[in-house]
C-alpha cells in the first residue's frame, strides 16, 4: 500500500509540479464589467467630471525618481538601438515618395548606405536632412558620392546634385540651401541656418518645399523626435480609445513632418495612463517592469499623461520631427503585458512587435 | 510621528500581557514535563485562572474600544469635537481631505482642488488628513505603515481613514494588503510629507541617498 | 495490559493487535474497500501526497521571496502556487488527515469495531480527488479565501473548475462531518462515560454539516457570477452583488474551518494523553464543556476576518470582538487539562522516549504559542495596525495549522503506525523529524511574525528594499526548508520501517516508568 502511495505520490506529483509552473498560462485579467466609479459619481464620493486635472504637485517634488541603473540600461539600450539602425538595409529606404522625410542623425550614429546594388537615397524634393548631433554623425552615401558629415558644431552640407561633400569640419557650418531643399540644422551649438526671424519651419511639405528661415530663429525639435503640444494646427486626427487591454488603433503609420491631434479616451472600466516612449527607453525599464518598486519610481517617457478615470479624455497636438517608431503605451503594472502597446512609426520604420 | 490609532501605550501593554501569559503557559508546560515535582491543580485553581481570562477579556476589550472610539470620533459628523487644537465637525475637522481611488492597480488620490495624482498624496508634517476611499473594482487594501493604519476597502461602499502626518518630512509607503490581481504586488504609493529636504525613506538599488 | 493502562479513562484503549495491513491490502483493496482501517490509511496516505505537493508549492515561493527581486517566478506562477498551497494544505491535507485518523480510531475508542456510514466516507474521499483534479487543472490563482469579485475576473481558461473544486470541498466535508457524527453518538454511554474522542467527533460533526453550506453556497455564487448565469449577479458589486454578502457568507465558514481540523486533534490528544501515561486526564468535564463551547462560538465570529472594512466602529463588530476573545476559553481550558495531566504524575520514560509522546507535547507548546497572537488579533485596533494581511497573520495560521494541528495528527499517525504495518518505525529518524520540525516550524513562525510586525504584506512575489524584511524572509526560508527535510526523513522512515522496521510488540506503547537501563531486577510496572 504504501509503495502505491509513494509511486502515485511521484508520478501526480511530478504532474502538478509541471502544470503549477512552467504549465501556467500567460497573465491575463479579467476587467470589471462595469466601472464602479460611475455609482460613486451619483453618490457624490468622486467629483462629477471624469476628466481630471493631473495634480502637479508630485512633478514639481520630484516625488518620483528615476532610479541611477537606468541610467545604465538606457546607454546600452541605446546603443544597441543605434548598432540596430546603422546596419539597418537602406538600400530599401526610399526618402523619396514621402514628401517631407526627415532623418535625424542621432550621435555617434553610422548610417551606412554602401550595398552591393547601388544603394540609392533619394534626396527628392522637399526631403530635409537633419544633421543635428553635437558630436560626429557620419553618413556615408554611395553609388558613387561619399559624403563625410562628421562635425562636432555645425554640419554643414551642399545639397547639390550630385556631388562629393566632404563635411569635416570642426566648427562653423557653412550652407548652402540649394533650391528646393530643407534642411534642419537644429543643434545645440552653432548651427547656421538661414532663417526668417520668427517663422517656423514647417517640415510637412509638398512638392519644392522652400525654406527661409531669418537669422537667429530657432527651430524646436521634440524630444526624441516627437514635437508635443497642447494645442495647435495639425493635418490629421486620430481618437485614441483605451479598454482593457489594448487600443483602438494598435498600429499609427505617420509621415514625417505630420501634425496630428490625439484625443485619447479612455473606454474601460479602469483608470489608465498614457505614454509615448522610444524603443531605447522602454528597454531602459525592462529590467525593473515587475518589480514590487515599479510604481514608485519615475520611467522617463517622451509624453505623458499618468491617470486617466473611466470616461475621461484629454487631446494633444504631436508632430513627427523625424523617421522612427515610437511606442504608446499604459505603464500601470501589468497593462503593456497584458496588451495596452501600440506602435506608431513612420514609413519602413516600423518595428516587429 | 503618531501612529494613527493613537496606540502606542495600549497596544504596548496588550503584548506584554500577551507575551507573559504565553511564556507562562510555556514555563507550565515544560515544567511539567521536566520537573521532579509533580503537582495536581484543583478545579478551583482552573475556575480561578478562567476568571483571570475573563478579567483579560474584559480589559482587552475596554482598551481596544477605548483606542478605536477615539479614532472614530473623528469620522462622525455630529457633536463630537475633535481634541487638540483642531476644531469643527465632520470634513472640517481634518486639514487634508482626499478622495482616493484605489484601482487595478495603483492609488489615485484627488485633491480638494479635484487634480488627480498617481500614486503620490502630498500633505505637510503634522497634519490631519482624511482618506475617503473608493474601489473602481475589486477589494483593496489600504496600509500606511509610518501611521500604523490598515483598512480594507469594500467595493460596495467608501472607506474613511484619517491619519496624523508624519514630522518629518520625506516620502513614506502607503500599500495595498488584499490580493486584488496580478498588479497587487506593484500597488504602492507615497505619502510625501513636505519639508525643506526630501530625504527619502525608501532605500533601494541605485538610489545613493 | 496492566491495571494502570486499563484505568486511563471513558472509551476503551485504542489498541488493536499489530498487523500488516499495509502490506496485505491489494489496489483493489485501495480503491474500493469498505474496511474502516483500509478507508482511513487511504485517506491518511493521500493527505500525505498531498502535504508533500503543497509542501513543494511552498519551497518554490519561499524560494523565490528570500531576497527581493524577481528571480524565476511571475506574478501568475506565484498566486496559482499560493493558491493551490492554501488549498491543498487545508482542504487536502489538514481535514482529510485528521479525519481519517478519527475514522481509524472511532470504532475502538467507541468500542463498536465498525465505522457506520462508511459508504459515505468513501464517497466523501472520492469526491475530493475530483476536486484536486479540478483544482490541479483549472490552477487557480485567486488564493485559497477566492474574496469576489477578484476570484471571477483573474482571467484563467478554467476558471470555473476553481470554483466547482470549492463545492466538491464542500460536499465532501459535508459527508465527512455527517460520517463523524454518526460515530460521535454510536455506542450506548451514560453521559459521563462518552469518550472524549466521542464529544469531539460528535460536535465537530455538527460543526462541519453546518459551516459547509456558506461554503457550499459561496462557491455556487462564485460560479454563476463568473459565468454569469443570473441577470443580478450575487457577489459582483458592478451588476448588482454585494461584496458584503460574500464576506460574511465565505467566512462563515472560513471561521469554522480552522476548528474543523483543530478539534479532531484536540481528540487524538485526549485519546492518546492517557494511554502513553498511564492514567486518566486530569478531568473529563472540562474537555466536554470546552467541546461543547467551541462549537457553538465557532460561527458567529466569522467577522473578525474583515473587520477592517468596516469603519472601526459599532455594537456589531465589538460584539464580534468580545466573542472571538471568548472562545479563547474552551481552548485555554484544553491547555489547563493537558498541562495539569502531565504535571499531575510521574511521566513514564517510555513516553518520553515514545516519538508521538514528543510530537504531542511540542503540539501544545506551538498551541500556546500560536493562541497568544489569536488574542492579539481579536482585539479591533492592533488587528487594524499591524496584523491584518501582513505576515502576522500567517504567523498565526501556521503556528495552529501546522505547529498544532498537523503535528499533532502526525502523532497520532506514529502512534497508530504499528498498529497497520506490525513493525515499529525507526526511532532514530522519528528524533530527526521531530528536532528539525520543532526548529524549522519556530523559525518559521517567528519569522512571519517579525515580518509582519514590520509591515511585511501578504500575497507578493517580490517585495521593496525596506530594513528587516529580506532579513525576515531569510529566516522564515530557512525554517521552511528545515521543515521539508524532515518531512522528507518522515516519509522514508514511514516507507523503509515498514519492510524492514523490528516487528511490533503485541503492546507497541508499553508502559516503563523507568527506562531498562535504570530498572532493577524486577521491571517495574
Amino acid at each position: 500500500m504504501i509503495r502505491f502511495f509513494v509511486l502515485t505520490g511521484l508520478i501526480g506529483g511530478l504532474a502538478v509540479a509541471y502544470l503549477t509552473t512552467a504549465g501556467v498560462g500567460p497573465i491575463t485579467q479579467l476587467p470589471p464589467p462595469k466601472s464602479l466609479l460611475t455609482d460613486f459619481r451619483e453618490k457624490g464620493y468622486v467629483p462629477e467630471s471624469a476628466s481630471l486635472e493631473e495634480d502637479e504637485a508630485a512633478e514639481e517634488l520630484h516625488v518620483f525618481e528615476v532610479p541611477d541603473e537606468d541610467a545604465i540600461y538606457l546607454a546600452e539600450a541605446e546603443a544597441a538601438f543605434e548598432a540596430m539602425m546603422g546596419s539597418m538595409d537602406m538600400s530599401s529606404m526610399d526618402m523619396g515618395t514621402a514628401d517631407g522625410a526627415t532623418m535625424d542623425m542621432a550621435d555617434g550614429s553610422t548610417m551606412d548606405m554602401s550595398t552591393t546594388e547601388g544603394a540609392t537615397m533619394d534626396m527628392a524634393d522637399g526631403s530635409t536632412m537633419d544633421m543635428s548631433t553635437t558630436e560626429g554623425a557620419t553618413m556615408d552615401m554611395t553609388d558613387g558620392s561619399t559624403m563625410d558629415m562628421s562635425t562636432t558644431e555645425g554640419a554643414t552640407m551642399d545639397m547639390a546634385e550630385g556631388s562629393t561633400m566632404d563635411m569635416s569640419t570642426t566648427e562653423g557650418a557653412t550652407m548652402d540651401m540649394a533650391e528646393g531643399s530643407t534642411m534642419d540644422m537644429s543643434t545645440t551649438e552653432g548651427a547656421t541656418m538661414d532663417m526668417a526671424e520668427g517663422s517656423t519651419m514647417d517640415m510637412s511639405t509638398t512638392d519644392g518645399a522652400a525654406m527661409d528661415m531669418g537669422e537667429g530663429s530657432t527651430m524646436e525639435m521634440g524630444e526624441g523626435g516627437l514635437l508635443v503640444t497642447e494645442d495647435g494646427d495639425f493635418d490629421r486626427e486620430i481618437v485614441l480609445i483605451m479598454t482593457e487591454w489594448e487600443f483602438s488603433d494598435m498600429q499609427i503609420d505617420v509621415k514625417m513632418g505630420e501634425r496630428i491631434k490625439f484625443t485619447v479616451k479612455n473606454g474601460g472600466q479602469i483608470p489608465h495612463e498614457f505614454m509615448f516612449m522610444s524603443p531605447p527607453l522602454m528597454q531602459a525599464v525592462n529590467y525593473r517592469t515587475t518589480r514590487a518598486d515599479w510604481s514608485l519610481f519615475e520611467h522617463e517617457a517622451l509624453f505623458e499623461k499618468p491617470l486617466v478615470l473611466p470616461d475621461g479624455e484629454f487631446s494633444f497636438v504631436l508632430q513627427v520631427q523625424q523617421p522612427g517608431s515610437w511606442m504608446f503605451m499604459c505603464m500601470l503594472p501589468y497593462h503593456m503585458q497584458m496588451g495596452m502597446m501600440g506602435q506608431m512609426a513612420t514609413e519602413g520604420m516600423a518595428m516587429d512587435m | 510621528m503618531e501612529n494613527a490609532l493613537g496606540i502606542w501605550g495600549p497596544q504596548a501593554i496588550m503584548m506584554a500581557i500577551t507575551a507573559s501569559f504565553t511564556v507562562l503557559g510555556l514555563i507550565m508546560l515544560f515544567a511539567a514535563i521536566l520537573m521532579k515535582r509533580r503537582w495536581k491543580p484543583s478545579y478551583a485553581f482552573e475556575f480561578g485562572f478562567i476568571a483571570v481570562m475573563l478579567g483579560l477579556v474584559w480589559y482587552a476589550d475596554k482598551l481596544s474600544v477605548g483606542t478605536y472610539s477615539a479614532y472614530q470620533q473623528n469620522l462622525e459628523e455630529g457633536t463630537k469635537r475633535v481634541s487638540g487644537n483642531y476644531d469643527g465637525v465632520g470634513e472640517q475637522a481634518f486639514d487634508r481631505v482626499f478622495t482616493v481611488i484605489a484601482f487595478q492597480w495603483g492609488f489615485g488620490f484627488i485633491n480638494e482642488e479635484e487634480e488627480v495624482s498617481r500614486n503620490a498624496v502630498i500633505v505637510e508634517p503634522g497634519q490631519k488628513v482624511l482618506f475617503k476611499i473608493v474601489s473602481n473594482d475589486v477589494i483593496h487594501g489600504f496600509n500606511i505603515p509610518v501611521a500604523q493604519i490598515t483598512a480594507e476597502i469594500d467595493p460596495d461602499a467608501q472607506r474613511e481613514v484619517w491619519i496624523t502626518a508624519p514630522d518629518e518630512p520625506g516620502k513614506y509607503l502607503i500599500q495595498c494588503v488584499n490580493y486584488c490581481g496580478v498588479g497587487h504586488a506593484q500597488m504602492k504609493a507615497w505619502l510625501v510629507v513636505e519639508g525643506n529636504e526630501t530625504t527619502a525613506s525608501l532605500e533601494t538599488e541605485g538610489e545613493q541617498t | 495490559m496492566s491495571d494502570a493502562i486499563k484505568n486511563h479513562g471513558p472509551g476503551m484503549l485504542a489498541h488493536w493487535t499489530p498487523e500488516n495491513i499495509v502490506g496485505e491490502t491489494s489496489i483493489g483493496d485501495i480503491l474500493f474497500s469498505n474496511d474502516y482501517r483500509k478507508i482511513a490509511l487511504k485517506g491518511i496516505f493521500t493527505a500525505f501526497i498531498m502535504l508533500a505537493l503543497g509542501g513543494f508549492f511552498a519551497l518554490a515561493f519561499r524560494s523565490e521571496l528570500t531576497v527581493p527581486g524577481v528571480q524565476f517566478l511571475g506574478a501568475k506562477v506565484y498566486m496559482t502556487l499560493m493558491t493551490l498551497h492554501g488549498m491543498v494544505m487545508v482542504f487536502g491535507f489538514l481535514i482529510p488527515l485528521v479525519v481519517s485518523i478519527l475514522y481509524f480510531m472511532l470504532p475502538k475508542v467507541m468500542g463498536t469495531e465498525k465505522l457506520y456510514w462508511s459508504g459515505l466516507a468513501q464517497l466523501s474521499y472520492w469526491t475530493l480527488i475530483v476536486a484536486a483534479v479540478l483544482l490541479v487543472i483549472g490552477r487557480p490563482d485567486f488564493t485559497w479565501t477566492a474574496y469576489a469579485p477578484m476570484s471571477f475576473r483573474t482571467g484563467n481558461p478554467y476558471l470555473w473548475m476553481g470554483h466547482v473544486a470549492i463545492i466538491l470541498v464542500a460536499i465532501s466535508e459535508f459527508l465527512a462531518g455527517a460520517v463523524l457524527f454518526r460515530n460521535g453518538i454510536s455506542g450506548n454511554f451514560k453521559w459521563g462515560e462518552l469518550p472524549l474522542m466521542g464529544w469531539a467527533a460528535t460536535t465537530v460533526g455538527l460543526l462541519f454539516m453546518i459551516s459547509v453550506l456558506p461554503l457550499g453556497f459561496a462557491g455556487y455564487g462564485l460560479l454563476s457570477d463568473g459565468l454569469h448565469w443570473a441577470q443580478t449577479a450575487f457577489f459582483d458589486p458592478s451588476r448588482g452583488g454585494s461584496i458584503e454578502r460574500f464576506l460574511y457568507i465565505f467566512w462563515s465558514y472560513g471561521h469554522p474551518a480552522v476548528y474543523l481540523p483543530f478539534v479532531p486533534a484536540i481528540a487524538v490528544i485526549y485519546t492518546i494523553m492517557p494511554r502513553l501515561l498511564g492514567h486518566k486526564m486530569w478531568s473529563y468535564w472540562s474537555g466536554v464543556v470546552a467541546f461543547i463551547l467551541l462549537a457553538l462560538g465557532a460561527m458567529p465570529i466569522g467577522p473578525h476576518h474583515f473587520q477592517p472594512v468596516h469603519t472601526i466602529s459599532g455594537g456589531y463588530e465589538r460584539f464580534v470582538q468580545i466573542l472571538t476573545m471568548l472562545v479563547f476559553i474552551p481552548s485555554v481550558l484544553h491547555v489547563f487539562n493537558w498541562i495539569s495531566t502531565l504535571f499531575m504524575a510521574p511521566i513514564p520514560a517510555s513516553a518520553r522516549r515514545a516519538i508521538p509522546f514528543k510530537f504531542m507535547v511540542m503540539s501544545i507548546a506551538f498551541i500556546i504559542y500560536g493562541g497568544a497572537t489569536a488574542f492579539l488579533n481579536a482585539q479591533i485596533a492592533p488587528d487594524s495596525d499591524f496584523i491584518h494581511n501582513t505576515y502576522w497573520i500567517p504567523a498565526h495560521f501556521h503556528a495552529m495549522f501546522v505547529g498544532f494541528t498537523a503535528q499533532m495528527a502526525i502523532a497520532g499517525f506514529y502512534y497508530l503506525y504499528p498498529y497497520f504495518t506490525g513493525r515499529m518505525f525507526n526511532q532514530a529518524m522519528g528524533n530527526w523529524h521531530f528536532w528539525l520540525w520543532q526548529i524549522g516550524l519556530f523559525l518559521k513562525i517567528t519569522g512571519m511574525g517579525v515580518a509582519g510586525y514590520i509591515y511585511f504584506p501578504r500575497w507578493v512575489y517580490d517585495y521593496l528594499d525596506m530594513p528587516g524584511w529580506m532579513e525576515a524572509q531569510i529566516v522564515i526560508t530557512i525554517g521552511g526548508y528545515m521543515v521539508g527535510a524532515g518531512f522528507l526523513i518522515f516519509i522514508f522512515n514511514v516507507a523503509w520501517s515498514a519492510r524492514w522496521g523490528k516487528t511490533a510488540a503485541a503492546d507497541p506503547w508499553p508502559l516503563e516508568m523507568d527506562d531498562p537501563a535504570a530498572q532493577t531486577a524486577q521491571p517495574a510496572e
